[in-house]
C-alpha cells in the first residue's frame, strides 16, 4: 500500500513480475502515463486503485487477464480510445468505474458477461452505438450510469431483466423510440434519470408499478400522455 | 413546450436575438464551445425550467456566473458542470426557489458556499464537488428539507477546503 503519498512518475513494466501481489494501492499519488499492459500479468490483484493520477493512452486487453479484482477503479483519468471486450472476462468484478474519461466506441456485448456487477459507471464518456442489449444479463446490477455520452437507439427491453436496480441514469444522451414497457419489472428502482433525449411516445401503464421511485427525471424529451395513475395518487 | 438542445459543436457566443425565443422551456449547449459571457438579454427567457450548459466552455475561456441568473425564476434543472467556471457563487442563486437540480462539479468555483443557497427548499440534487471552495459549508443549507444528494467532495489541485460541522 503506497496511498497517499506524493508519488510521481509512470507505472513500471516490471510490476508485471509481482505475479503473487493481491493488493496494489496507489490511490492519491500523482502518476502519469500508460497503463502497462504488463498489468496483465499481476493474476493475483484482487484491489487495485489509481485514484487522483492521471493516466493517458487506452487501457490494455490484458486487464481481461485480471479475473480477481472485485473492483476496477479507472475514473476520472484521460484515457482515450474503447473498451477492450475482454474486459468481459472479469467475472468477479462487482464494481466497474471508468467514469469521467475520453472513451469513445461502442459498449462492447461482452460487458454481459460481468455477471457479478453491481454497480457500472461509465458516464461522462464519448461512448456511441446502441445500448446492447446484453445488459440484461446483469441481473445484480444496483447502479447503472451512462449518462452524458452519444447513445443512440432504444431502450433494450431487456432492461427489465435488472430487478434489483436502485438507480439508473441514462440523461444527455441521444436514445430514440418509447419506453419500453419491461421497465415496470424493476420495481426495486429509487432514481430514474432519462433527461434531454429523443424520448418519445406515451409512458407505458406499466411504469405505475415502479411504487419506490424518489427521483424521477424525464426533461427535454418528446414525451406525451398522462403519468401512471399511482403516480398521481 | 419548446426546447432547443444543441449538442456537441455548437462554437462561438450566444446571440442576443436568443431573448425573442420568449417561449422557450428548456435549453442546452452540452459540449459546445461558447465564446465569452451569456448576453444579458439571455435572463429575459423567464419560462426556462431546464438550462444545461455543462462542458460548454474550455480553460481558455472562463467565464463567472452572473449575478443576472436570479432572474430565471422558473428554473427547475441547473447543470453547468465541466465548464472552467471561475469566482464565487451569486448569492442571487438564491432567488431560485424552484430548483430541483443544481450542479455545478468540476469546475473552478472559489469563496465560501452562500447561505443564501438554504432557501432552495425544493432541492432534491445538489452537486458543487470538485471545486476550490474554501470556507465552512452554511447551516442554512440544513433547510434544504427535499435534498436527498448533495456532494461537496474533494476537487482538483488542492481542492475543496471546506471545512466545520455538516448542518443540524
Amino acid at each position: 500500500m503506497l496511498s497517499r503519498n506524493s508519488l510521481t512518475g509512470t507505472l513500471p513494466i516490471e510490476l508485471g513480475l509481482a505475479t503473487s501481489l493481491h493488493q496494489l494501492d496507489l490511490n492519491g499519488n500523482s502518476l502519469r502515463g500508460t497503463i502497462p499492459s504488463e498489468l496483465g500479468d499481476m493474476t493475483a490483484l484482487s484491489d487495485l486503485g489509481f485514484s487522483r493520477s492521471s493516466f493517458t493512452g487506452t487501457l490494455p486487453s490484458e486487464l481481461g487477464l485480471l479475473t480477481m479484482p472485485s473492483k476496477l477503479d479507472f475514473g476520472d483519468h484521460s484515457f482515450t480510445g474503447t473498451i477492450p471486450s475482454e474486459l468481459g472476462h472479469m467475472a468477479l468484478l462487482s464494481e466497474l468505474d471508468l467514469d469521467g474519461n475520453s472513451l469513445t466506441g461502442t459498449l462492447p456485448s461482452q460487458l454481459g458477461g460481468l455477471t457479478s456487477l453491481t454497480s457500472l459507471h461509465l458516464q461522462r464518456n464519448s461512448f456511441r452505438g446502441m445500448l446492447p442489449s446484453e445488459l440484461g444479463r446483469l441481473t445484480g446490477l444496483e447502479i447503472d450510469e451512462l449518462n452524458e455520452n452519444r447513445l443512440i437507439g432504444t431502450l433494450p427491453s431487456q432492461l427489465g431483466m435488472l430487478t434489483v436496480m436502485s438507480q439508473l441514469s441514462l440523461y444527455v444522451n441521444s436514445l430514440t423510440g418509447t419506453l419500453p414497457s419491461e421497465m415496470g419489472q424493476m420495481t426495486t428502482l429509487s432514481d430514474l434519470d432519462l433527461h434531454e433525449n429523443s424520448l418519445r411516445g406515451t409512458l407505458p401503464s406499466e411504469l405505475g408499478l415502479l411504487t419506490g421511485l424518489s427521483t424521477l427525471h424525464f426533461d427535454v424529451n418528446s414525451l406525451s400522455g398522462r403519468l401512471p395513475s399511482e403516480w398521481v395518487s | 413546450m419548446w426546447h432547443l438542445v444543441a449538442h456537441q459543436g455548437v462554437s462561438g457566443t450566444v446571440p442576443s436575438e436568443i431573448a425573442l425565443l420568449t417561449s422557450l422551456q428548456g435549453l442546452s449547449f452540452y459540449d459546445s464551445t461558447l465564446l465569452g459571457t451569456l448576453p444579458q438579454e439571455f435572463f429575459s427567457l423567464t419560462d426556462l425550467t431546464y438550462l444545461n450548459l455543462s462542458k460548454s466552455c474550455d480553460e481558455y475561456n472562463s467565464v463567472a456566473i452572473s449575478s443576472m441568473i436570479g432572474l430565471l425564476r422558473g428554473l427547475s434543472h441547473l447543470y453547468w458542470n465541466e465548464s472552467s467556471l471561475i469566482g464565487t457563487l451569486p448569492t442571487e442563486l438564491g432567488l431560485l426557489t424552484g430548483l430541483t437540480v443544481l450542479s455545478l462539479d468540476k469546475n473552478s468555483l472559489t469563496g465560501p458556499i452562500p447561505s443564501e443557497l438554504g432557501h432552495l427548499t425544493v432541492l432534491t440534487k445538489l452537486n458543487l464537488h470538485m471545486n476550490l471552495w474554501t470556507g465552512t459549508l452554511p447551516s442554512e443549507l440544513g433547510q434544504m428539507s427535499s435534498l436527498s444528494y448533495l456532494s461537496a467532495t474533494a476537487g482538483a489541485a488542492g481542492g475543496d477546503s471546506t471545512s466545520g460541522t455538516l448542518p443540524s
